[in-house]
């Protein structure tokens, strides 16, 4: 009973492995967490034009670690969050960078959002 | 009555607002802000561009045919923020009746570290239409001033300024996601001209421009020692020159840092073939700078 129904009732693909074109962090990496107010049919997060992660039939929450590099400067994700419907749905995404500290941004949208986000 | 008709008929003339049918009459000096009074404009206006897509508008200089329209114009658009360093001549000679709108000045400027003559003082940025968000803004003082000059035909200006904002915000996201393509401490542009600030700041690039404002700034040999230990520190992949000067200085960079040369950009306003439209510059110079850098 602990399980939902939603879960049991939806095929869930396992996340794509990170490229390794974006493993070049020395071993560090960071923590996405990403929570969505209504459950998308899929999503997908690039990092320089690569997909980094993709899921089919997320869970409300769904975190990862990820070998990106993080200069600096920051970084720029790009994400692509599949909604069904037209109401409007959000995604709380939170990055836990290498030095402890956490950067939280969201994104807004009715059906499909395609954003950029900077973190830094 | 009669005497009431023939002061508004006198009004209209001479304060620049136009007869019912009557086109409006435009002068612009910036290829930007042409695109920007046609589309807006639509069929409503009669647009003369002065200064002609891949013109130098750093020396561009009015000829008297030029000043005859303008004094004959109910709109002139500038690009301002000390672009146009002919506006006193412009003023006196032509004795303009209509609404000069020196667009540029009415958003926030990025400023530049001069060198030359101006050397040690701050002086501005005047390409802002390298920020989508500026052109937006520039649309929207178009728009009113059309309004201002015929506003019988308001309702076009409002849904050709919707339509042209709405091209835009799309043109936006497509240079958000190309520029995502490349990791943000890649983003260095070695340029000829300091023209890309504006665009710097909205995506995240640190400039380091060979010559000053104007393609005439020539560097001096410091500079140009400086720019390449800079280029081999920050291991800058590819350096731009710009449609418009001659690029000798960047073939010597190139060759002592092994730096590419990225593909040429269009700095100074609308150029050629795919670059004479504002979406058409913008995703030229964006698909160049990733291709070279990523």
């Amino acid at each position: 009973m602990a399980i939902p129904l939603w879960r049991l009732t939806h095929e869930r693909t396992e996340a794509a492995p990170v490229e390794a074109a974006v493993s070049e962090t020395g071993g560090k990496a960071i923590h996405l967490q990403l929570s969505f107010t209504q459950m998308p049919r899929e999503f997908k997060v690039l990092y320089s034009g690569k997909a980094v992660w993709t899921e089919t039939a997320p869970r409300q929450d769904e975190a990862r670690d990820l070998k990106i590099p993080f200069p600096p400067e920051g970084i720029d994700l790009q994400f692509e969050i599949g909604w069904t419907g037209d109401a409007l749905a959000a995604a709380k995404i939170q990055v836990t960078i290498p030095d402890g500290r956490v950067i939280e941004r969201s994104i807004w949208s009715k059906g499909t959002a395609e954003e950029v986000v900077t973190f830094q | 009555m009669r005497r009431i008709a023939l002061y508004l008929a006198a009004l209209f003339v001479l304060g620049g607002v136009s007869l019912a049918g009557e086109k409006v009459r435009v002068s612009s000096f910036s290829t930007v802000l042409t695109e920007i009074a046609e589309q807006v404009g639509g069929a409503h206006v009669e647009v003369t561009g002065h200064v002609k897509p891949g013109t130098d508008p750093h020396e561009f200089r009015p000829t008297p045919d030029d000043l005859s329209k303008v004094a004959n114009a109910q709109l002139i658009l500038l690009s301002a923020k000390n672009m146009e360093n002919y506006l006193p001549k412009l003023r006196e000679s032509a004795g303009a009746k209509g609404m000069m709108l020196q667009v540029g000045d009415q958003f926030p400027s990025l400023k530049l570290p001069a060198e030359g003559e101006n050397g040690g003082k701050e002086i501005e940025d005047p390409h802002w239409w390298h920020s989508i968000d500026n052109v937006k803004r520039a649309t929207l003082i178009v728009r009113d001033a059309l309004i201002q000059i015929d506003p019988a035909d308001r309702k076009d200006f409002d849904a050709s300024a919707a339509r042209y904002v709405e091209r835009l915000d799309a043109l936006q996201k497509w240079v958000k996601s190309e520029i995502a393509k490349l990791p943000r401490n890649q983003r260095k542009l070695v340029t000829s001209h300091d023209a890309f600030q504006y665009f710097a700041h909205d995506y995240g690039f640190t400039i380091y421009p060979i010559e000053g404002v104007t393609a005439q700034d020539q560097p001096s040999s410091k500079k140009v020692s400086d720019l390449i230990h800079v280029i081999k520190e920050q291991h800058v992949k590819a350096i731009f020159p710009e449609t418009m000067e001659n690029p000798k200085v960047l073939t010597e960079i190139t060759r002592e840092t092994g730096a590419a040369v990225g593909g040429e950009l269009v700095a100074d306003g609308l150029g050629a073939g795919d670059a004479s439209t504002y979406e058409g510059m913008m995703k030229h110079n964006v698909s160049t700078i990733v291709n070279a850098l990523k």
